[in-house]
């Protein structure tokens, strides 16, 4: 999408034109649609909370400084919703038993075939709590000191929780390495199958001995 | 040293693969729906048109208070009276009817009516009914006119016989009876009438009196209860022989009106309200609680006063936000939260009061007293903060009848001593208010609870 044509996006939106918004909403679906898949558990979670976040770009879209970029503004906005839900469900954050977090994987970054799906997958089936620290730190580039304001929780919280996050991922990766061995065949058991034409019968009597 | 790099490794790999997918979730219809629901519900829903609806509501609520008190003011109070009175005539009469087959004497008096004058002094228009129950027959209705030269007269009650005269007020008839027993009847219906001898043989059984349009009807009673009220000539106009019995409708009329007692009520209401800067298009929710007390000044108007309790927070630009500070970096919008006493003085007029519903509209003017007011300052996107995020108003602004209420209110009596009401109302400063100094328009419905303090005494 050019500038010219954001920009007329944007007025639209300013105007309150619903044909602008949902031009918008169609252009920056997919942009915003992966930031909140990678904070929230699920797709249908994700989608409420970027329409969260757009319903706040619309109401809000007066506050767009337009000599910056709109899809840093937007992406913020995104961040913040994810945010801010997972504040809303915070109790269920810390749900993961630390101990199953123990244990130190040794994974090939280099050598898996991991794709985007995949990778997302393993970021979802992380515990929010830990989910939201790796984001912020990993993804987005936020230090602990600022994860910690953000998500009102200690510094000590905020390193732990990435650790664990690490560990849980490394352990998936492992997971899908290994799997992805099976089916490479390389730990292989064959089964063969008789043809049971081809064997001659053998009949015993009541003694047990051949005929 | 193998772990860091590993672990960079991870986050570079995670990074890389997550930040800018290929393949990026595809556009779904539904979540579009979702959220034109959620800008749908916004704009135009309930709290949208709130200010809108009870604008229409009042301007509908005074154009039917208007209505209603416009026409026949008199002729409603009047009619009723005189079906009132010519049913009761009615039904002492049907035994009568029912009990003799001959008919009580009528006569039609058109031409005697100028006769009817006694002596040139009584001169009262009336069309006082009376059931005789002294008559000959025991039953017979007596009607006692005394006629004026100069109009017609009206008779209020018939004896049953004719229909047309029991709806009564039939223009130039006039029915007259025998008095003592005296009466004549006759199978035609016409009696040999006597109004110059007339007199009130009926003392002692009720009366029913009819008013009737014209003025100067005259009940010719002494000490028979009056059901109905009665209009009456000024004295001048009557003779000697009619004046204790104005006299006795005179008192009659007094004790029959309903005198105005001041009406005294304390009031209860909590309400949800909206607060916007110049508009109510992007306004903040706020509440309110209050303790009224309202006090009838006439009949119709009401004085009310009391206090408030408000919570009022409210969003507004920057550019609005006026003050002496100098920012670095402007904000892009400032969230006021504002908490203040609010002592209203409101006058009232009631348009509609009926059975048990009440509608009143009013306007008054109110003063704020700040006891908090905070500013938090939003920069908007801005990756850091370069200025102050949040400032607190330390000294307590008073602003005296800066603020323009208006109000209608909807009140139901649920018994004598307590009612509930539902009252929209909207709040227009008419100066600067705050720190801020800005204009800070509200539009609230609040609902509440009233205790008529007349109750505790009892009426004069």
């Amino acid at each position: 999408m050019g500038e010219e044509e954001l920009h007329q996006l944007i007025r639209g939106c300013i105007e309150q034109n619903r044909k602008s918004q949902k031009m918008l909403y169609k252009a920056f679906y997919g942009f915003s649609m992966a930031i909140c898949l990678r904070y929230a558990g699920d797709r249908d979670e994700a989608a409420e909370v970027m329409n969260q976040g757009f319903f706040k770009v619309f109401t809000k879209i007066n506050s767009y400084d337009a000599d910056r970029p709109f899809k840093a503004w937007l992406g913020r906005i995104m961040m913040n919703v994810s945010i801010d839900y997972y504040r809303a469900n915070l109790k269920m954050a810390y749900a993961e038993d630390l101990e199953s977090a123990e244990h130190i994987y040794e994974v090939n970054m280099a050598d898996n075939n991991l794709n985007y799906n995949d990778l997302l997958a393993m970021v979802q089936q992380l515990p929010q709590g830990y989910r939201a620290v790796f984001n912020l730190f990993a993804i987005d580039g936020y230090s602990h000191e600022e994860i910690a304001e953000m998500l009102n929780i200690n510094i000590g919280t905020s390193k732990s929780n990435l650790f664990k996050a690490r560990q849980k991922l490394k352990q998936m990766i492992a997971d899908a390495d290994s799997s992805a061995n099976y089916n490479k065949g390389i730990d292989f058991n064959p089964v063969v199958a008789m043809n049971g034409a081809a064997v001659k019968p053998r009949l015993y009597n009541s003694k047990g001995i051949r005929e | 040293m193998n772990n860091e790099k590993d672990i960079k490794n991870l986050d570079q790999f995670f990074k890389q693969g997550l930040e800018d997918p290929v393949d990026k979730a595809v556009f779904r219809d539904a979540d579009w729906t979702a959220l034109e629901q959620m800008l749908g519900n916004k704009r135009t829903g309930i709290i949208f048109w709130l200010p809108y609806l009870s604008s229409a509501a009042a301007i509908l609520i005074v154009a039917l208070g208007w209505w209603m008190l416009r026409p026949q003011a008199t002729s409603h109070a009047q009619k009723p009276q005189q079906q009132v009175a010519v049913t009761r005539a009615q039904k002492a009469q049907q035994p009568a009817v029912t009990g003799q087959t001959q008919v009580p004497a009528i006569t039609n008096q058109t031409q005697q009516v100028a006769a009817a004058n006694e002596n040139g002094k009584n001169t009262i228009n009336t069309a006082a009914v009376r059931p005789a129950a002294t008559s000959k027959f025991g039953t017979e209705l007596s009607i006692q006119p005394q006629y004026q030269t100069t109009g017609p007269a009206y008779i209020a009650a018939n004896t049953g016989i004719n229909k047309r005269r029991v709806k009564g007020l039939l223009p130039s008839e006039t029915v007259n009876t025998e008095q003592k027993g005296s009466a004549e009847i006759s199978q035609a219906g016409i009696a040999k009438t006597k109004p110059d001898s007339y007199q009130d043989n009926t003392r002692d059984n009720e009366i029913l009196a009819a008013v009737s349009e014209m003025p100067g009807i005259t009940p010719n009673t002494a000490s028979s209860p009056v059901i109905a009220s009665i209009n009456i000539l000024p004295e001048t106009a009557t003779g000697s022989s009619v004046d204790p019995n104005t006299k006795a409708g005179k008192t009659t009329l007094k004790k029959m009106g309903t005198p105005y007692r001041p009406q005294y009520a304390l009031s209860i209401l909590a309400s949800q309200e909206l607060n916007g800067v110049g508009s109510l298009q992007q306004a903040s929710g706020g509440i309110d609680a209050g303790l009224l007390f309202s006090a009838g000044l006439v009949k119709k108007f009401t004085i009310t006063t009391g206090l408030h309790y408000s919570l009022k927070p409210y969003t507004l630009p920057f550019s609005e936000y006026h003050t002496t500070y100098k920012f670095k970096n402007a904000p892009q919008t400032v969230s006021a939260d504002c908490r203040i006493l609010d002592i209203p003085i409101n006058i009232d007029y009631q348009v509609y009061n009926k059975s048990r519903n009440k509608i009143t509209v009013g306007t008054g003017l109110s003063s704020y007293i700040m006891m908090h007011e905070s500013y938090t300052y939003d920069y908007g996107s801005s990756d850091v903060l370069y200025g102050p995020s949040y400032y607190a108003v330390k000294t307590q602004g008073k602003y005296y009848f800066s603020i323009m209420n208006l109000e209608a209110s909807y009140q139901r009596q649920v018994s004598s001593k307590f009612g509930v009401s539902l009252q929209p109302y909207l709040k227009i400063p008419l100066s600067n208010i705050g720190y801020s100094q800005i204009k800070v328009e509200t539009f609230g419905v609040a609902a509440g609870l009233n205790w008529n303090i007349n109750s505790l005494t009892k009426p004069k």
